[in-house]
């Protein structure tokens, strides 16, 4: 009982996540997650509007398209058409190595509410 | 109490509090609705074709619809758009639209929901 206990508590400490909040006012249809664009930068020459913030945790280090795709699954709920990831790394604990990431989802156009 | 009834006591409580509603965030643009009953708020998961203004943005984990629908009934609202965002990725999903795991209602994800009435005359 206490080994399949602890197995539980170790395969749930290893689940990736994708967490998102959403910050916009209003509400937008889901998009396709297939058409949704990673940007690592804020695009200048196209109109947009921010929809959530979005913080990817729990994936293997090398895992970083995996991530990304994950991170298009969670995000086009909101209605997102791309995701600027701001800030990404690496957390070590021991012998563990666990990639994170977080940006913001945006939507392109102006709000409609 | 016996030790037993003790521990038993405190798993309960634990089990209730697991489907217990949090980080809840409202916001609301329109105030002064009268509140209505509950059943006769839609619940919408797409924006409707129908004219219609922005209410209140509800938001929290480990909620659903119901919870979404009495928000939206006590800020007045006709209907309330909602939507699951955010959660676990299951592990050897590799396709950017599969996400066996969304919907999950666990503490991960959030629900959101927007309170809309509808303009008259539409």
């Amino acid at each position: 009982m206490r080994i399949v206990a602890i197995a539980i508590a170790l395969s749930l400490a290893a689940c990736s996540a994708v967490d998102v909040t959403k910050t916009a006012k209003g509400s937008y249809d889901p998009t396709d997650p297939n058409e949704i664009e990673i940007l690592k930068t804020v695009p200048v020459n196209k109109e947009y509007f921010e929809l959530g913030v979005v913080t990817a945790t729990g994936f293997s280090a090398n895992a970083v398209a995996e991530m990304h795709n994950a991170v298009r699954a969670k995000a086009s709920a909101l209605g997102a058409n791309a995701v600027v990831l701001t800030e990404e790394g690496i957390l070590k604990d021991g012998w563990a190595r666990e990639r994170w990431a977080t940006g913001t989802a945006i939507r392109w156009g102006k709000a409609e509410y | 109490m016996t030790r037993s009834e003790f521990v038993g006591f405190i798993l309960i409580c634990l089990l209730a509090c697991a489907s217990c509603a949090h980080d809840i965030a409202d916001r609301y643009y329109v105030s002064a609705l009268p509140p209505r009953d509950p059943s006769s708020v839609e619940v919408l998961y797409v924006r409707p074709s129908r004219k219609f203004v922005v209410v209140a943005d509800f938001q929290a984990r480990q909620a659903d619809e119901d919870f979404m629908r009495d928000k939206a009934a006590e800020a007045g609202a006709d209907a309330v758009i909602v939507s699951r965002v955010g959660g676990l990725r299951a592990p050897g999903e590799s396709r950017a639209d599969q996400d066996s795991m969304s919907g999950y209602r666990g503490g991960v994800g959030h629900i959101v929901g927007t309170a809309i009435k509808y303009k008259e005359n539409n």
